[in-house]
């Protein structure tokens, strides 16, 4: 490639060769169940970085260019990968000839993105942060005006919030006083303050409900207006920053997330929360660290207490961070070591003391199931040992009529056998060396059913819900409000133009984003920027969902991703205090075009 | 100011490139090859980037004709894939329809303008000295693959119903125009030839198209050798053999019975005489007479051939008049003379002449879908259709893209005495129509057309069958080793999607229009080379029968690798030759 790149004598063609296999890429990608826009978005990037590498004679130092190199054949296998089916069949000549010109043609556009993003950035941003004097009327004014629009949205167009069965669940607990842990107990119990407000100032389920969004709002609102403000003192250009206004206020599953009841709501905005922090103490944004430390703290609690396998990736994100931190921020480190150890202790001796019962540890094996409920579907031989074990815990013929490669919930709760769960979890084991031993026989139906289970996750993206826009099951009570107002209309229609057409596609693609957020952590490290860490706990989330999601594209999963990529992709660009042009009142003085 | 002036710069880049997304991602359902907008979106990106800096390189007027081209180009696509925009009166279609429009024009324009930058490149400065080589050696290649094909794969080699009329009216001696009989007398010779000799029909068929390879594997190595002469680098050379010699229409067309092949070759060899012409390659009478033999085949093998070369020489006169008198002298001489072998010598003969209702292709689609449509018709216009048109079978039989089913089921041929004495009438009720509902006019021509002027379309290109006949012609086709070779190699280079452009009708046709408005815009006389197909692909898009009837344009194919060449590739002052020798144009 630097061959290539550098020859003058062969440039031409070379550039000619790697667009003709970018040509191929797109051209072999047609027929996807994915979102095209997504691959066509990312043709036209690639071509525009090829141009500019070559016209630059972008060279990266040998590391990078192993780890481009790298990512770049990453990339451009998940695609491959996930489009395995139409390189069908896999023993035909031309299918190979297809995939490998596939993945020649995904490598160069991955290749070249990355590289353009390696040497080019980052940035300076428009002003420097001392210019930025007015944090706090940035702040205020932004989640004032967030709020507004969200507020705007619940009550003339969405009262009193959506409910899913989810929801509906965690209210019942609450009516009951009998607590599960598979919706958060924590997350639980902030639904119950808030009911309980609700109920004793108005004495209505519905407006109890609705003061429950509204506090969702209000919290969200502010999670956003801190990762504006953090944008805004970085010294970014104000049309960025108010590009990622509008995606955070006016983008329509903030709106429609903002105003339901869902523990991946708190939780994705605690995320941003500690991203945005930990960005500020590494580039020392702002002036009161200790306010930064606390927001940090709060939004690391929110973490670990609103989903269940928060804690987990908290922890693995700690200790991801250890070894870069342990000298320049062990503030952050010893911050981080005390929520694990109170949040450990808030979500085990204390729910085992309040007696709530925990998730069911089926829930953690999704993909298991699903492989081997695979292995059932596609009649593959299998000992009658073996055969034996399975039946103890699923109805086998059941298995072969509900097997959906792309959701294992059909086989979670209607395959299961009523006491298979105790004889799976008695003999465990002997079933993990059973889904080992399957494994080994039949590798190809282990990798597919991992690729449609999880493909969303790291491919373009896909045609599935996103929010639940209304409020189940009815009889509950909460909801049936028939609104139709001038505000309900606008709000249809803005999420009918931004949801309709193809070209916004990548708005709402998880695998766009889980690209670009895995791309802007390369890019930090290669240029060895700390910024990458802040990314950590994100791409911990994402790596759990690539290998234990029970749907395969499910939106509100990635959600943490939706709120933290402005942020991430901005601090990527732009590196405060690289260049410090003067500020804007002076910038006449000095560009004085008669100088 | 300059910062400014640059981020603007930056700003219509980027806004330019969200375009050409758009562009593609509307596309992207698209019944049309996709992969042929990918190709255009690519080469659109990379010439965006390459213009970049050299915007103020190309003066307003050229940029003006090339905003006209680029917006025809992008019109073109956004009429052929009207579903994708519909309902039109809904705001989000407008939108949409909107910014593929924009896109596409950023697409058509950016891709021109680079090359009008570019272009010409320059020629190989090395000596060309041995011509009759080259000729013998690309003859020989070309003939030997293409016999090959006929004996040991198809033999004896295709006839369609087309092909079967031709030789019953060869056998029946009655002839009429609807194959031209200039080409049937072509077919007569020689297999009456191979039935003297064989006596033997399958062998009589095999010699026409023995024939025929020859014949084509002339005009593809005269085509090959003038641009060897002409100087243009060995790897466009290599490039234009293996597309004559080796891609499966090719291959397949010189062992098919059709008019279409000897015309298209007729075709190459007109173009090619008139390039050697202008550029004053080799000796003049030779091309004049090559010109000529040309001229007189493309007028005489197709029914329509004589109006394209009547336009041609029309055009010729008036901007070659002075320069190349003889030349125009030529074909002035050869329109007169077809004329006379095609109208008054075919009435002398007695041949029935073409079907009028042939030529109506068009405005019978048009009213068949008004009719399809049920739009409300007055008593007075469903009386007048009604002697025209079984209306209940034209509901039933309708389909856009081809007007056959019209043409053979739905027409009245019982009643077409009174269609042609009312002709007048007619004429006024389809512009009444036409009027009335523009729209469905318009969509008819376009599905009717489409495959023409837009991306490329998944339709039969050729056959591989002797149809049913009683001639005693049997296919008998190979399953020799060589025969599994040419299905492998047809297979594939016709199924991956990448190359689909190479079979594309309509991205040729940009492609031809392309290096027209570019050969213009320079002034360079070479333009003139595109105007034969050009004036073909005229007459298709507004009168076909089929929407991507690949054998209508195959002359498009084969002038195609020859215009480009000469497009690409400027004179070489230098090392001249002919007489042109040392003369800047």
């Amino acid at each position: 490639m630097r061959f290539i790149s550098q020859s003058s004598k062969f440039g031409n063609a070379a550039v000619c060769t790697q667009a003709l296999l970018i040509y191929a890429w797109l051209t072999n990608l047609q027929g996807t169940d994915s979102y095209d826009s997504v691959y066509i978005l990312c043709a036209v990037v690639g071509l525009f970085c090829l141009c500019r590498n070559f016209r630059h004679r972008a060279v990266p130092g040998p590391r990078t260019r192993i780890g481009l190199g790298l990512l770049a054949g990453v990339f451009s296998l998940a695609v491959v990968m996930a489009n395995y089916a139409l390189f069908l069949p896999v023993r035909a000549l031309e299918s190979w000839f297809n995939a490998g010109l596939c993945l020649l043609g995904g490598y160069c556009l991955g290749y070249h993105i990355l590289l353009c993003g390696v040497t080019a950035l980052p940035l300076a941003p428009a002003e420097d942060p001392a210019c930025r004097q007015h944090p706090g009327r940035v702040f205020w004014g932004c989640f004032a005006a967030v709020s507004t629009v969200y507020l705007l949205y619940l009550f003339f167009a969405a009262y009193p919030g959506y409910l899913s069965t989810d929801s509906i669940n965690s209210l019942r607990q609450i009516e009951s006083g009998e607590y599960v842990n598979s919706n958060p107990f924590w997350y639980t119990m902030v639904i119950r303050a808030c009911l309980q407000a609700g109920m004793a100032l108005f004495g209505e389920i519905n407006a109890a409900v609705a003061v429950y969004s509204t506090v969702q709002i209000l919290f969200l609102a502010a999670c956003f207006a801190y990762s504006l403000v953090t944008l805004y003192q970085m010294g970014i250009g104000r049309w960025w920053i108010a590009a990622v206004f509008g995606i955070y206020a006016f983008l329509p599953y903030h709106l429609a997330y903002s105003v339901t009841m869902w523990k991946d709501i708190p939780f994705s905005a605690c995320v941003l929360l500690w991203t945005a922090s930990l960005y500020r103490i590494f580039m020392g944004i702002g002036r009161c660290r200790r306010r930064d430390y606390i927001v940090f703290a709060l939004g690391g609690l929110g973490v670990c207490l609103m989903r269940t396998n928060g804690w987990f990736a908290f922890l693995t994100a700690g200790v991801i961070l250890w070894l870069p931190l342990r000298k320049r921020f062990p503030d952050v480190l010893k911050i981080m070591g005390v929520l694990v150890l109170v949040c450990w202790i808030l979500i085990n001796p204390v729910q085992w003391v309040l007696d709530v019962e925990q998730t069911d540890f089926v829930e953690g094996l999704a993909l298991p199931f699903q492989q081997v409920a695979r292995v059932v579907w596609q009649e593959r031989p299998i000992s009658e040992a073996d055969t034996r074990m399975l039946e103890e815990v699923f109805h086998l013929d059941r298995v072969s009529e509900l097997y959906q490669p792309e959701i294992v919930d059909p086989i979670k709760f209607e395959a299961v056998r009523s006491d298979g769960r105790a004889h799976l979890k008695e003999n465990l084991w002997d079933y993990f060396c059973l889904w080992l031993r399957l494994g080994l026989q039949y590798p190809g139906d282990y990798f597919q059913a991992w690729v449609e289970l999880t493909k969303g996750f790291w491919n373009g993206g896909y045609a599935f819900w996103i929010y639940f826009a209304w409020t189940w099951p009815e009889s509950s009570g909460i909801g049936g409000f028939e609104l139709d107002n001038p505000v309900k209309d606008g709000f249809d229609a803005l999420f009918r133009y931004l949801e309709k057409p193809a070209v916004f596609q990548p708005l709402f693609s998880i695998g766009l984003h889980t690209w670009l957020v895995v791309s802007c952590c390369f890019i930090c490290a290669a240029g060895k920027r700390r910024e990458g860490l802040m990314m950590v706990l994100v791409l911990v989330i994402l790596a759990g969902l690539w290998v234990g999601t029970p749907v395969y594209a499910e939106y509100r999963y990635a959600y943490p991703m939706f709120t933290t990529y402005p942020l991430i992709l901005l601090a990527t660009v732009f590196q405060p205090g690289l260049k410090k042009p003067p500020c804007r009142d002076s910038l006449e003085e000095v560009y004085d075009p008669k100088r | 100011m300059i910062q400014s002036a640059e981020n603007r710069k930056r700003l219509r880049v980027f806004l330019e490139g969200l375009f050409i997304y758009t562009w593609l991602t509307n596309l992207a359902q698209t019944d049309a090859y996709f992969s042929v907008y990918v190709l255009c979106a690519a080469a659109g990106v990379l010439c965006l980037c390459g213009n970049y800096r050299h915007a103020s390189e190309l003066s307003s007027g050229t940029r003006a004709w090339l905003l006209v081209w680029g917006g025809v180009f992008s019109l073109a696509v956004v009429l052929a894939n009207y579903p994708l925009f519909s309902p039109i009166t809904a705001l989000m279609s407008l939108f949409n329809a909107g910014c593929t429009f924009l896109g596409g024009m950023a697409v058509g324009y950016h891709c021109l303008a680079f090359l009008a930058r570019r272009l010409p490149l320059a020629s190989d400065p090395a000596p060309r000295n041995r011509p009759g080589r080259v000729f013998l050696g690309v003859f020989a290649a070309v003939a030997l693959i293409d016999l090959m094909y006929l004996y040991f794969a198809a033999y004896p080699g295709t006839l369609t119903r087309d092909s079967i009329s031709t030789l019953e009216q060869i056998a029946a001696g009655d002839y009429n125009n609807t194959m031209p009989f200039w080409h049937t007398m072509t077919v007569r010779v020689f297999f009456q030839l191979g039935m003297g000799l064989f006596d033997d029909a399958n062998q009589a068929a095999a010699l026409f198209h023995t024939f025929q390879i020859f014949f084509l594997a002339a005009c593809f190595a005269y085509g090959v050798t003038t641009l060897y002469q002409a100087g243009v680098p060995k790897p466009f050379l290599a490039g234009v053999f293996c597309v004559y010699a080796l891609m499966p229409y090719n291959i397949a067309y010189s062992v098919t019975m059709w008019k279409d092949v000897l015309f298209a070759g007729a075709a190459l060899l007109f173009v090619t005489a008139l390039f050697r012409v202008l550029r004053g390659i080799g000796a003049e009478r030779r091309n004049l007479a090559v010109l000529a033999l040309g001229g007189i085949g493309f007028s005489l093998w197709r029914t329509n051939g004589w109006y394209a070369f009547l336009v041609t020489t029309l055009v010729m006169a008036f901007v070659l008049g002075k320069r190349c008198p003889k030349m125009v002298r030529i074909m002035a001489v050869i329109v007169l003379a077809c004329w006379v072998l095609l109208n008054p010598l075919l009435n002398v003969l007695g041949v029935e002449g073409t079907d009028l209702i042939e030529a109506f292709s068009v405005p019978f689609q048009q009213l068949a879908r008004v009719i399809s449509e049920d739009r409300p018709l007055t008593q007075e216009e469903n009386d007048l259709l009604s002697q025209a048109f079984l209306m209940e079978r034209v509901k039933e039989l309708y389909d856009p893209n081809t007007v056959d089913p019209i043409k053979f089921q739905a027409f009245r041929h019982d009643n077409r005495d009174y269609v042609e004495r009312n002709l007048g009438q007619y004429a006024a009720l389809y512009l009444r129509l036409g009027l009335k509902y523009p729209g469905d006019y318009l969509k008819a021509w376009i599905d009717e057309t489409k495959g023409y002027w837009n991306g490329g379309y998944d339709y039969w290109i050729y056959s591989k069958e002797v149809d049913m006949n009683d001639l005693g012609i049997v296919y008998v086709g190979g399953d020799s080793f060589v025969s599994r070779i040419y299905d492998a190699w047809f297979r594939y280079l016709e199924k991956p999607a990448i190359l689909q452009p190479l079979y594309s009708i309509g991205l040729h046709v940009w492609v031809l229009a392309a290096c027209a408005v570019l050969l213009a815009v320079k002034r360079r006389r070479e333009a003139l080379l595109t105007l034969p197909p050009l004036v073909i692909a005229a007459g298709l898009w507004l009168g076909s029968p089929v929407y991507a009837e690949f054998r209508y344009a195959y002359p498009i194919f084969l002038c195609l690798p020859l215009i480009l060449g000469a497009a690409l590739f400027g004179p070489d002052f230098e090392a001249g030759f002919g007489q042109n020798r040392g003369k800047p144009e």
